[in-house]
Parts: structure tokens; sequence; C-alpha cells
């Protein structure tokens, strides 16, 4: 009896804050929603403009309309953004978001912040409706798509904006040596290379990553130059019974960015065919999969497996379990991003420390070691289709997240790498930044890797290739463990490819 | 005479206001959503660039696509294992908490509820962990028998994947197929178990002579659901294998799934709403026909009686 | 009910009953296990008991991902949504079932097909539609979309168990002068009331669940509902390796649940014994 009634008030209450409260007053906590962040951006402003070194500028051009970018002081703007709560965090956004609203208390900031921000960009961008759209989101495989309609702005130009804490020094002058070229895309509607992506959000890499203490400890080689003194650590790693090397059978991609492409490219460099190449890479050509170079890297990765060098269980492993692997000391190398020792920080046994290595497919040390950079592939991107004011607003945002403060929050709070070189000199921001980072930039800058970004002039549109690259990214683990012929898969994927090429 | 008319009226009048409101809002919020997809089925579109009519071209792609045919192989695999094993599990559950007196049976009531409560994602993880090669409790159980599975990786062995990924999904179904059992056994008037108890039926005897043919719509429509979920539920699949090994446990729903929005950075870059869509097409007639025939089955069965 | 107990068959039945009860708990207390533990220790060992219960983990994942705000979301969301749903459901049922009209096999047809549809491809369109409503962004437009209409599955399983009852039953009514909707409240449905009450427990597991949709519809986090936390969680552990944060969340999203079935099962005993006092 007694939980028939508390059952029967259950659902009465249910029901009366149901009806109530909620389909009542639901619209209000809308925009309540939105007069929070206007409330947070006053509240922040007298704290933040005492410390603001553009305060004074700013003063001193108050009666004028406009601030000293040129936009007005005066026109409500709001901006719509999309960020990626990924790896590295959100400390990066959050302190641009401050420094912005401080600085430019007419423009009015709505968020949506999410691990999987990508369904939610996804489904405005299908949806047609421009207004509704983001106008700065966080975007990464669908760029190719997105840069072949116009769909996104170009932003090269950010390139050549001051930073607004070193007035008089252009972004691009800061810039770590390579990573200007590397943003530029081609394949846009008008046939020129523009910048989709601005890095803004930081400079990671795919690599491998392994225990520093244990290599030493074991006396294993850390810097294999070679592939021949790289098949001979894997050696010395297996007679002591610890797995060389495993990567996620469950996402492909960490394999693809990690090794896949960068050596494939490696290899085309040695052999002094690097530009043929890449046209053909680019433009999906009759060649994109069956040719010698990545025929070639692939057998070098199944060889690796013949000799046994990669663990036998990966192929049910996603990325944590497989980094797992080398926090307990069972595998010896993981392939994945810099932002590893940001991801695992809670669960890194004592004594262990991050040391970086990129495989080196190359036979002599004369030609570049290639690695792959995740920054180019996903970031930050400005949706075309929007007010030019709301367009030159973002690239102002973009500005700010270049700023020393900023980039410190980065590191501090999401291990993200640096995007200007005078922070490598700036001994305290480098103390921020998180291990695994910091021993992968400094293996990349040692080495002079060359980063190679994934880029496409044109894609196929035809239903095939979808099949093309589902039969290849599934053969993955098959030719990794050398049970599939590279040459078989190959050749059956361009044929596929061949078809989408053909418009089917 | 006149009566009769006033009862049809009412009768009309009690229709309208009860079916119609629910049919209008039904057809705007579910079918013209999918009435939608059906026509993109037809288009070749990315869901950027301007879409492209190209009539029943995706149908003749897909009837060529290799990976469509083995998905539906491994969905009906999924199907023919999956769906006997579940009813059966649940019914049995269900019959024996509503006519055994366990003192504990209240407690297993609940406790049995909870995997269908578990977010996918820690039913997956969880059976990942269970079939780990290193430290899985599956190896840990069978050490104790046999040392020959020791250092096995369930999931990344070709030949075991599918049947590994058909376990969990039993597991999480059984609970919530129970309950509906559960609630229709109990709206079954005590009276017909205690003539069947008179009569000197064996527990057995009771649940294939009494329960099963009284809930029989209620089993048929736990059927019913139980093969919609071995052909949509691709969740599960993602999250512990994504399709792998090499394919094997890749199923007609998750392939949809990626050729719509992409293998997120890897596999299927390209976001082939078109496409996707047709492959959608296939699986619902396929579905309809299923059902179809098991309506054909079961009023064939309903005759016998 | 049986007085009469076969002890080897007893006894059978009680061991199946214990070891799929282990196949539960076993996974229901290494979820537990693990919200108790820190990372560090989930990582050297994923089967092992904590060394000190981290009870302030529940603590930490309420705060961190404001579950307060979240909670207050599902009451609303789920509430409003289950009393609407199961008045649709109730209404449309009933007709389908228990008021003879031509076209009603149609009907049902027609509402199956949804269960047929592979509702990932409708996304979009559905978005656009919610677009065009203006009802993106905001719990009454999800509660809405979830609930008006017609919901297939409890259809199906309300009519399960409104074509078991007798005939009769309204036919003595409908002599006895009674209209469709007084026949239909309080002869029929009181009747029915395991049916309503698997209906209720479905719709309760079906939207308190839901996240894919909300997640879509609402992109403000403030209007987040608890399943939609929970996904926002599992995708960050994509980048994050924060079990011990995952499992403590879903032991506090899984208790609702819990209760929520206990209280309403007990609702389905004294419905039985309503209903066989009548019959």
């Amino acid at each position: 009896m007694k939980m028939k009634k508390l059952a029967c008030m259950l659902l009465a209450l249910t029901m009366a804050v149901g009806l109530f409260t909620g389909c009542g007053s639901e619209k209000d906590s809308g925009d309540t929603g939105k007069q929070d962040s206007q409330n947070d951006s006053s509240q922040d402003a007298p704290k933040d403009n005492t410390g603001d070194t553009n305060t004074p500028e700013e003063s001193q051009n108050s009666g004028d309309d406009t601030y000293p970018n040129g936009l007005s002081k005066t026109e409500p703007v709001v901006l719509k953004l999309g960020i990626a709560d990924q790896g590295n965090g959100t400390a990066q956004f959050d302190a641009a978001l401050k420094l912005f609203q401080s600085m430019y208390p007419n423009v009015e900031i709505e968020t949506t912040i999410s691990a999987d921000i990508e369904t939610i960009v996804d489904t405005k961008i299908n949806a047609g409706d421009d207004d509704d759209m983001f106008d700065l989101f966080w975007s990464y495989s669908r760029n190719p798509e997105l840069i072949a309609a116009g769909a996104l702005e170009p932003c090269e130009d950010i390139w050549d904006y001051e930073f607004n804490d070193t007035p008089g020094t252009k972004i691009r002058d800061l810039a770590p040596a390579g990573l200007v070229d590397a943003t530029y895309y081609p394949g846009w509607p008008d046939g020129k290379e523009h910048v989709a992506i601005f890095p803004a959000m930081g400079t990671n890499y795919y690599g491998f990553f392994y225990n520093k203490a244990l290599f030493e400890e074991k006396g294993w080689n850390q810097d294999p130059q070679t592939w021949q003194e790289f098949l001979d650590l894997c050696a010395a790693i297996k007679k002591d019974d610890v797995v060389p090397l495993i990567s996620t059978g469950v996402y492909s991609y960490y394999l693809t960015y990690s090794l896949v492409l960068p050596k494939s490219f490696e290899l085309a460099h040695e052999a002094g065919d690097i530009d043929a190449f890449t046209e053909s890479f680019q433009n999906y050509g009759n060649d994109f999969y069956n040719n010698t170079y990545l025929t070639e890297t692939w057998n070098k990765i199944g060889e690796l497996g013949k000799l046994g060098y990669w663990h036998t269980g990966l192929a049910g492993m996603n990325h944590t379990q497989a980094q797992m692997q080398v926090l307990q000391g069972k595998a010896a190398m993981v392939a994945s991003g810099t932002w590893i020792g940001n991801e695992m920080a809670d669960s890194i046994p004592e004594g262990f420390e991050w040391g970086y290595m990129m495989i080196p497919f190359r036979e002599t040390k004369d030609t570049p070691i290639y690695i792959g950079p995740a920054f180019a592939n996903a970031g930050l991107v400005i949706w075309a289709n929007k007010p030019e004011t709301n367009k030159a607003w973002c690239k102002e945002f973009l500005r700010l997240m270049c700023d020393m403060s900023v980039q410190e929050g980065a590191a501090e709070g999401g291990g993200i790498p640096y995007i200007r070189t005078d922070f490598a000199d700036n001994a305290e921001g480098m103390g921020l930044l998180h291990e695994s980072a910091r021993v992968s930039l400094r293996y990349i800058a040692d080495h002079e890797c060359i980063s190679l970004a994934e880029k496409y002039k044109s894609i196929p549109s035809g239903a095939s290739l979808a099949q093309a690259q589902q039969n290849y990214s599934e053969n993955y683990v098959g030719m990794m463990m050398n049970e599939v012929n590279p040459e078989t898969v190959l050749t059956e994927c361009q044929a596929l490819l061949d078809k989408a090429r053909e418009g089917n | 005479m006149r009566k009769g008319k006033k009862l049809e009226k009412r009768k009309l009048g009690f229709l309208l206001v009860t079916l119609v409101p629910a049919f209008v809002f039904y057809i705007i919020f579910t079918l013209y959503p999918n009435l939608m997809s059906a026509y993109y089925s037809l288009l070749e579109w990315n869901g950027i660039a301007d879409p492209k009519f190209i009539g029943l071209k995706n149908f003749i792609t897909l009837l060529t696509d290799d990976f469509v045919w083995r998905g539906l192989l491994h969905n009906l695999l999924i199907m023919i294992v999956t769906v006997p094993i579940t009813i059966l599990l649940a019914l049995l559950l269900a019959f024996a908490l509503t006519n055994t007196r366990f003192r504990e049976n209240k407690f297993y009531q609940a406790l049995f509820y909870m995997p269908n409560i578990m977010p996918i994602l820690v039913v997956a993880l969880l059976w990942s962990f269970i079939y780990d090669g290193d430290m899985g409790l599956l190896n840990g159980l069978l050490h104790l028998v046999t040392d020959n599975f020791s250092g096995k990786y369930w999931l990344a062995d070709k030949s075991t994947a599918l049947i590994c990924i058909m376990i969990p999904m039993i597991w999480c179904n059984v609970g919530f197929h129970m309950i509906i059992y559960i609630n229709a056994i109990t709206a079954i008037p005590d009276s017909l178990y205690e003539v069947a108890t008179l009569e000197g039926a064996t527990m057995r005897q009771k649940m294939w002579h009494v329960t099963v043919p009284l809930i029989r719509e209620t089993l048929i429509t736990s059927a019913t659901f139980l093969i919609l979920n071995a052909f949509g539920n691709f969740e599960i699949v993602m999250l512990m294998t994504n399709g792998g090994p090499g394919g094997a446990t890749n199923t007609l729903s998750l392939y949809m799934y990626h050729l719509a929005f992409g293998g997120k950075n890897e596999g299927i870059t390209s976001h082939m709403y078109g496409y996707s869509s047709a492959v959608g097409i296939v699986l619902t007639i396929l579905l309809i026909i299923i059902r179809f025939l098991m309506e054909k089955f079961s009023s064939r069965e309903a005759v016998q009686y | 009910m049986n007085k009469k107990k076969a002890g080897a068959g007893n006894w059978l039945w009680r061991i199946g009953l214990f070891v799929w009860a282990l196949t539960v708990l076993i996974p229901v207390l290494w979820i537990v296990n693990v919200s108790l533990k820190t990372n560090r220790e989930f990582y050297q060992s994923v089967w092992a008991l904590p060394e000190i219960p981290q009870f302030t983990n529940y603590i930490e994942s309420w705060i961190s991902m404001d579950l307060s705000q979240a909670f207050l979301n599902t009451v609303i969301y789920v509430g409003c949504s289950m009393v609407i749903r199961l008045i649709f459901t109730m209404m449309v049922s009933y007709s389908l079932t228990r008021v003879k009209f031509r076209g009603r096999k149609t009907l049902m047809w027609l509402i199956m097909l949804s269960l047929f549809l592979p509702g990932v491809n409708a996304l979009v369109p559905t978005y656009v539609l919610m677009n065009k409503l203006h009802l993106l962004n905001s719990i009454t437009g999800l509660t809405i979309l979830s609930s008006v209409g017609i919901n297939a599955f409890s259809v199906m399983v309300l009519n399960g168990f409104l074509s078991s009852i007798p005939y009769e039953m309204e036919e003595s009514a409908y002599m006895d002068g009674a209209g469709y909707f007084r026949t239909m409240i309080q002869i029929i449905m009181p009747m029915a009331k395991p049916g309503l009450v698997t209906v209720f427990v479905f719709s309760f597991l079906n939207l308190y669940n839901n996240f894919l949709w909300p997640f879509v519809m609402l992109g403000d986090p403030k209007k987040y509902t608890i399943a939609v936390k929970l996904y926002e969680i599992n995708q960050l552990m994509m980048y994050k390796s924060n079990w011990v944060g995952l499992c403590s969340c879903i032991v506090i999203g899984m208790l609702p649940s819990v209760i929520f079935y206990i209280l309403l099962q007990k609702q389905v005993k004294r419905g039985v014994t309503v209903g066989a006092l009548k019959g």
C-alpha cells in the first residue's frame, strides 16, 4: 500500500513538474542562456581591461566608431561558434573568449561546445540554413568537400595580421618553419590555393610514442635513422619480450596519419618522384592506390607484421586500449598524436616518461623523414555564406587566439603545441606544455622533418569511392599482419576508384 | 434502427478524436522526414554541393556493391542466432520469476532489467574487456579448463568476432523482453494455472501449454522488435569493432551510417547521403517483407488452435 | 500459485536464475567498482578492487558535468513526453484493437511502417522540419517531437495486451449506455494495467536514454538531458580517458531508471488482483 501511494505521488509529481514548470518556463530559459553570455562579458570586461595591452590604444581612439582593426564599435554582432572539446580540452578557447569579450563588448558570442561537434555541424550543413549555421566551427573530415563546394571562407590574410600583443609583428613572421605553406589547400572553386583552416588551435602531430624510461633502462635505440636501424630496434625490443609496436585496429586513421601517408611520400621523395606522386595523390589519380610507393609502404608495414612486431590483438583494440598497452609496458611504441600525454594524464604510472619518434622508411640518411600533421586536417574554419562583418570578427577571434597569453593557457590547460616560435624561447611557456608535446616538437625540429598534409584537388563523386575507401581501411589489419597481400588490395581499391572516377 | 445510427455517429466521433490528431502528427513528424530521405535515394548528394538527380543509379550501384551483400549476410546471421535465443531466455526467466516463489525473485526482477539501462558504450566497453586476450575474464575462465586459448584476442579474430558481438546483443535484450513477458504472464488469470496444476501438469507443460499460447500475440510483437533490432542496431558493433576485423562484423546499418555520416576521419571520408538513403530503402523493403512473412506464418499457426 | 513443488525441477529453475543473475551482477558490480577507483588504478588492473574507495568521484562527476541542471531538464522532458505519449498510445491502440471499422489493418501497417524505416537517414530532414517550425534548441520542441503523434513500439505493445481482453467487457458496457470514452477509460484501461505499465516502462527507457536527436536538436549545453550528458562524456572518452568519471556518471544515471522500474512494477501486481477480482 505504501509503495503504491509513493508510486502515485511520484507520477503525479513528474506530471505536475513536467506540465507546469517545463512547458511554460522553458522558452524563458532559452533567453536567459543568451543573456548569461552577455552578462559574462560585461562582468569580465572591467576586470580584464586593466591587464590588457590594447586598452590604451583603444581609449586614444575613443570617440571614433571603430576599433583599431577597422570594425564597428557600435554595430551589435552575434557570432555562433561550434567548438570541439577534444583531447586538448577547451582551455585555449576559453582564454581567447575571455580576451575577445573584454575587448569587443558589442560582439556577442553564442557557443556550442561538444566532444562530438561534428555531428551537429554536419546536420546544420546538410540542413542548408545559413542563418542557423555556425560562423566559426571545428571541422575535420569534411573539409575537402567543403572547400570544393566553396563553402569555407579563405583566411590566408590572417597570416598577415599583426599579433595583438606584439604590434608590428605579423603572425606569419613567427610561424614555425613550413607551417604557413602546410596550411594552403588546393581544390578551391577558383582553382587557386587558399587557407581553409587557420591553425590557431595549435600544431599537433601524429607519430609513435614510447616510455623513455623503459627505453633507457633496456638500452634500446631511441633514434633510429633508417629502415634497417628501425628493424634492428624492433628485434632488440622483441628479444626482451616486449611487443615492439601497436596501433588501434578499430580506428585505422591513426595508422594512416602516423605511417601510411607520410611514409609513402617519404619513399617517393627518396626516389626523386615526389612531384608526380603528389599530383596523382591530390587528384585521386589512376594510380592513387596502385602505385609503387604506397605498395612499398604497405610491404614494409607487412614486413613488421611478418616478423611479429605488431601486437597480435590490435584488431579489436580502440586507441585507448592500444595506448594502455604502452602505459603498462606490454607494448613498446604506440601510434598516436602529441595530445597523448594530456589524454592519458590521469593514468600515467609513476616513472613513466614520454618519448617520441617517427619510423623512418628511408634507406639512407640523405633524404628527410616525413611526418603527419594533425592541424592541417582539423581545426576552426569560417562559413563563407555569412555577412562580411561576421567573417571579419571571426578572423579577429582567430588572431586573438595567437596571443601569447592564450597560447600559454592552451599549453597549460590542454598541452596544445604553440604556433609561434617565440613561444619556444619562452621557458615558462614551454614548461607549461605537456611532455608528450614537448618531446615530439623537439624531435621534429631536430630531424628537420617534413610535415605532409593530406590535401585533395578534386574528389570523385561516384558511390564507388565509398567502396574503395571501405575496402582499403578494412584491409588495414590484414596487411599489417601480413595476412593479406597489399598488391591485391591496392589493385582492388584502384579498380573501384576508377569506377568512381568515371562517375559511378 | 435509429439507435444503431446514433451509435455509428458516436463511433465516428470517437474515432475522429482518437485517431485523426495522432495520425496527422505522425505523418508530419515521422513519415514526412522519412519520405524526404526516400527522395534523397534518387540523388547524388554529399550534403554540401547542389544535389544531382540520378534516378535509380544508386540502386544499380548497390546491386554490385559487395559490402551491401556482406552486411546483409551478417545481419541475417545475427538475426538467426540472437532472436530465438533472446526470446527463449527471456521466456524462461519470465516464467521462472512468475511461477516460482524463491525469496530472491524480487531482487532478480530488478537486477535482470539493468543491462537495458546501461548506456551502450558501457556494454561495449565491458564486453571488450571480457574478450580481451591479455586480461579478459573469458580467458581467465577458460584457463581453468584448458590452456588452448591463452592470449587469444577474441574480437581480433575474424572467425570469432561476429559471434562475440552477438552475445552482448542477447545479453542486453533479454531483460527488456523478459519484462514484457512477465507483465503479459501476470495478466493471465491465475485460474488457468490452477486448473493445469490440478490436472497434474509439470512446470514445463504449464509453460508450453498454458503460458506460450496465451501470450502468443506478445511473443510475436517482441520477435518483431528483436528482428528490427538485429537489423537496425549498429551502435554496439560500431563501438566494439567498428565493423572489423577486416569487415568480419560490418553490418548493413553500420555501412549505411558510415556512408551518410562518414567514417569520422577514416574509411569512408566522403558523405554520400543519396547512396546511404538508397541502402536504407532496401533495408526498409527487406524488413517489410520479413514482417509480412511473419504475419503469414503466425496467422497459419493461429488457425491450428 | 502452485502449492506443490517438484523438488529437483525447482532447484534447476533456481540455479538457472542464479546463473543469469551472475552474468548481470558481475558487470553491474564491475561498473560500481570502476566508479570507485582512480584512473591510475583502473589502467593498472581493470578487474581489481580499489585500494581506497573514492566516493568523491560521484560528487566530482555531479559538479563537473552539471548534472543537477541535466536532471531537471530530464524530468521535464521525460515527464511531459511520457504523459503525452501514453495518452496518444491509449487512444490509438484502443481504437485500433477494440473498435471495429474498415481500414484498421491499413492504419496498423502505416504505424508499423515507421519501425522499418532506418531512422538515421531522417535526421537531416527532421532537423530541417524542426528548424522551419522554430522548435530547435528548446525542450518544448524536443518534447513535441518525441511525444506527439504515434510511437509504434508503444502502440504495438499495448495492442498485444488489449487484444487479450474479452470483448464481452465493453459490449455489456455499451448495453448499459456507456459512451466510448467512458468505456475506454473506466472499463478497459484498468484491465490493461500491466500493458500500460509496460508501455510506461518502455517509454521511460526510450526517452531517458534517447541521446542522438536531443543532442543534435538542443545545441545549448544548459538544456542537455542526462542521456545527452552521458553521450557527451562518452564522446569525450575518445579524447580523454576518464573511465572513472564515466562510470560514476553511469551509476548516477542508472539509479532513477532502477527506482522508477521497481515502483512501476509494483503496479502490475495490483492491476492483476483488481482484474482477477472483477473477472
